[in-house]
């Protein structure tokens, strides 16, 4: 561990007033003062409710299971992602499916979002790409029981979503 | 009549902020009664026409000097139960013994009939007249005064600092 | 003519004492709302963020809904706390900075019905030594909120209290008592008398020096950036004041706004010439104030005009709602006051209706000192938001071995000039 001495820049007369350069500071603040008065729209706050941030492609929000062409979900109940699942948040109930070409899958798909920690290890791990996790981040609720998502909350309105494959 | 009223009033908080500062326990609570009789002294100066003494009695004693005080009861941080019950009988009798003496010889004083005080002039109590009176007539002992003081600062010094340059 | 009972209550100095209460009262408590939407959204602006802006046009409601919850929060006192002094802290900060308001002229002198009066509640002979003696008991209501609260950091905020504003204090009495040499007088009103005329009779262009203590001292004495170690967010939490909630907090927040609205007005009557315009009697005359009334009218006219108008602008309305309320308002308050001026002026008051006219010329004089005062105010956001906090040591070392040498050397260079005959 080594000290690491930062050498102050040598104060001329000027500067060691204070006086002046507290000015031009005061300068400075007023510049952006006026400049947010005069162009709002230059500021690089966004008006949240009203205008939402862009996010990033891979972005990681609450989860969904995609669905089968026949509107049953994509999930085959391995249990992968309940395993990998750091906070273990997820809970999977399995049965049998009447697909015969499907082995099994999920009566419940319990996630509790208050536990979920968004790292995504669900989705890497899932072998059929079923999970995913949306653009979706507006998560707050009134209750607790809202926030522990059911099969059906992880199915709805999977149309306007643009998540991670 | 007003002047009776606020007299009497103001005399009597003093005198009871007085009793308060020797018999609270906390000092704290001393300090803040002190703080209350510095400040009905000044009201008292102030029915006196003595208004610029007032000023510089709220000024000097209750806006700097219990703040020093304060400050150093603060630093200490005495609670009420660590400074312990006063057993110190002998000094109870004697202020006791010395607080009748006074008492009889005000009593013998005290003939029921006002003072009579010089006539109040045009300038009195000003700042001007006070100021001609200190750097007139009063020089040498506010002078001493002033010796007297630095004295005091000089050694506060020297045992504070161990080296002093 | 005017009714005797009208003359009366005229010529009644306890109107005008009245008055002048209502003045800095407006100034101070309701002033309050007005303060800390400007903090907020001069802070947001320096730091190119919008701040509130939902609530209300400009989104100056904001601030009595923070009122309200601040006045609907639980009021908890800490286990261990001093209940006593704890309820009686918030007190004092408020007293004090509110007595202060009690010797501050607002106006100059004016004549109604052969008599003289000045908007000033009391006119003391040694109002000067009255703030001095009335702002060193400040202290109180930071150092006993501190130690009351049986808290750590509120301890130590109180310790630093007692020792900075003891420091600066000395400094702003020493800085004050070289303006007192150059106007020669400790009567305010005679103060801001001094300095009329010419824009070099300003205390600011005689006093330099004594300016920069005052102001640097000023922002010490009330605990403001870059001398908030008393509260120092990042150290202490909240400093003396961690420990206080609901309106008590409340009181200590107002406590500040009403301290530093006194120490810019302070500012302007001692360094900046108070009500005076500079140069007014040689431009407008032998009577200024009083000729100047019906412009002041139209340019408020035309303020409210311009408000008006981009408060009503589609941009400034996206998220605010009454815009075209306040709009509208101010259109009538602009139309009225155009109006006004107009009569004014077509009526020739001056020579016509003399106590109106006084009356007149006395506002006017408010209206300017308000004005200057505004900007004071300003300033102390300003440079809020502009410096760094300082360390401990660094505050001590500038109050003690930079602004009282200083001060003090300030004395004996303008008492040198003053013998000189320069000032």
């Amino acid at each position: 561990m080594g000290v690491k001495q930062i050498h102050r820049p040598p104060q001329n007369a000027w500067e060691r007033l204070y006086v002046f350069e507290i000015a031009r500071g005061l300068g400075i603040t007023l510049k952006h003062a006026l400049l947010s008065w005069f162009k709002p729209g230059h500021m690089p706050t966004y008006e949240y409710p009203e205008v939402k941030r862009p996010l990033a492609e891979r972005f990681r929000g609450r989860h969904r299971i995609r669905k089968r062409e026949d509107g049953s979900p994509l999930c085959v109940a391995c249990y992968c992602c309940q395993t990998v699942c750091p906070p273990q948040c997820i809970d999977i109930t399995a049965e049998e499916s009447d697909d015969p070409a499907v082995m099994k899958r999920p009566r419940e798909f319990k996630i509790n979002l208050l536990r979920c920690i968004f790292c995504g290890m669900c989705v890497e791990a899932c072998p059929r790409d079923a999970i995913y996790m949306s653009h979706d981040y507006e998560l707050a609720d009134r209750t607790r029981e809202q926030l522990q998502l059911g099969l059906d909350d992880l199915l709805e309105n999977q149309d306007n979503d643009e998540g991670e494959g | 009549m007003w002047e009776a009223i606020f007299f009497w009033g103001f005399g009597g908080l003093a005198a009871a902020l007085a009793v308060l500062v020797i018999a609270m326990k906390n000092p704290i609570h001393s300090a803040v009664a002190l703080i209350g009789n510095m400040f009905c002294l000044a009201a008292l100066f102030a029915l006196l026409d003595a208004h610029f003494l007032a000023a510089i009695q709220v000024l000097v004693y209750a806006g700097a000097i219990m703040v020093l005080f304060m400050f150093v009861i603060m630093l200490l941080n005495l609670k009420a139960e660590e400074l312990g019950r006063s057993r110190r009988t002998l000094a109870k009798g004697l202020g006791l013994v010395l607080l009748a003496w006074v008492a009889v010889r005000f009593l013998a004083e005290f003939k029921g009939e006002a003072l009579a005080l010089p006539a109040v002039t045009e300038d009195y109590g000003t700042i001007e007249s006070i100021g001609r009176l200190i750097f007139g007539p009063q020089i040498l002992p506010f002078e001493v005064a002033s010796v007297l003081l630095l004295a005091a600062i000089l050694g506060a010094v020297t045992i504070a600092k161990k080296r002093l340059w | 003519m005017i009714p005797e009972w009208v003359q009366d209550i005229l010529t009644s100095k306890w109107t005008w004492a009245a008055l002048a209460l209502v003045v800095a009262y407006v100034l101070t408590l309701v002033g309050i709302v007005v303060y800390t939407w400007l903090e907020r959204r001069g802070a947001a602006f320096i730091q190119r963020r919008p701040g509130p802006n939902r609530r209300g046009p400009y989104g100056i409601v904001q601030a009595v809904a923070d009122a309200v919850k601040l006045a609907t929060k639980e009021d908890v006192v800490p286990a261990g706390a001093n209940k006593w002094l704890h309820a009686v802290a918030p007190m004092i900060g408020m007293t004090v900075a509110l007595t202060i308001i009690a010797v501050i002229p607002f106006s100059g002198d004016f004549e109604l019905f052969g008599q003289t009066f000045r908007l000033q509640i009391a006119d003391m002979n040694f109002g000067f030594i009255f703030i001095l003696a009335i702002s060193s008991l400040a202290v109180y209501g930071v150092a006993l909120g501190g130690w009351s609260s049986n808290n750590k950091y509120s301890l130590l905020g109180s310790l630093r209290s007692g020792a900075q504003m003891i420091s600066y204090e000395i400094s702003l009495g020493l800085s004050l008592v070289g303006v007192l040499l150059i106007y020669n007088t400790v009567k305010l009103d005679e103060m801001v008398i001094a300095q009329t005329g010419a824009i070099w009779h300003w205390g600011v262009v005689q006093a330099p020096m004594a300016f920069l203590i005052f102001l640097t001292s000023s922002y010490a004495e009330a605990n403001r950036v870059p001398f908030d170690l008393v509260e120092a967010d990042s150290e202490l939490v909240a400093g003396f004041h961690t420990e206080y909630s609901s309106l008590r907090f409340g009181l200590f927040y107002m406590g500040e706004y009403v301290h530093m609205a006194v120490s810019a007005i302070l500012t302007v009557i001692l360094f900046f010439g108070g009500w005076h315009i500079p140069w007014a009697e040689e431009i407008f005359g032998s009577a200024p104030y009083v000729t100047l009334f019906p412009w002041l009218l139209f340019g408020a006219a035309l303020v409210c005009l311009v408000i008006a108008w981009d408060t009503s602008r589609p941009r400034r309305r996206v998220h605010t709602r009454g815009n075209l309320l306040l709009a509208f308002l101010l259109v009538c308050v602009a139309g009225s006051a155009a109006a006004l001026g107009g009569l004014y002026l077509a009526g020739d008051v001056q020579t016509e209706i003399p106590w109106l006219a006084s009356i007149c010329g006395m506002l006017t004089q408010v209206i300017v000192l308000v004005l200057k005062f505004a900007f004071f105010f300003w300033l102390f956001i300003w440079v809020r938001w502009t410096l760094p906090r300082f360390r401990y040591d660094q505050l001590m070392k500038l109050g003690w071995k930079v602004m009282l040498p200083l001060a003090l050397l300030n004395i004996g260079v303008t008492g040198v000039l003053v013998l000189l005959g320069v000032l």
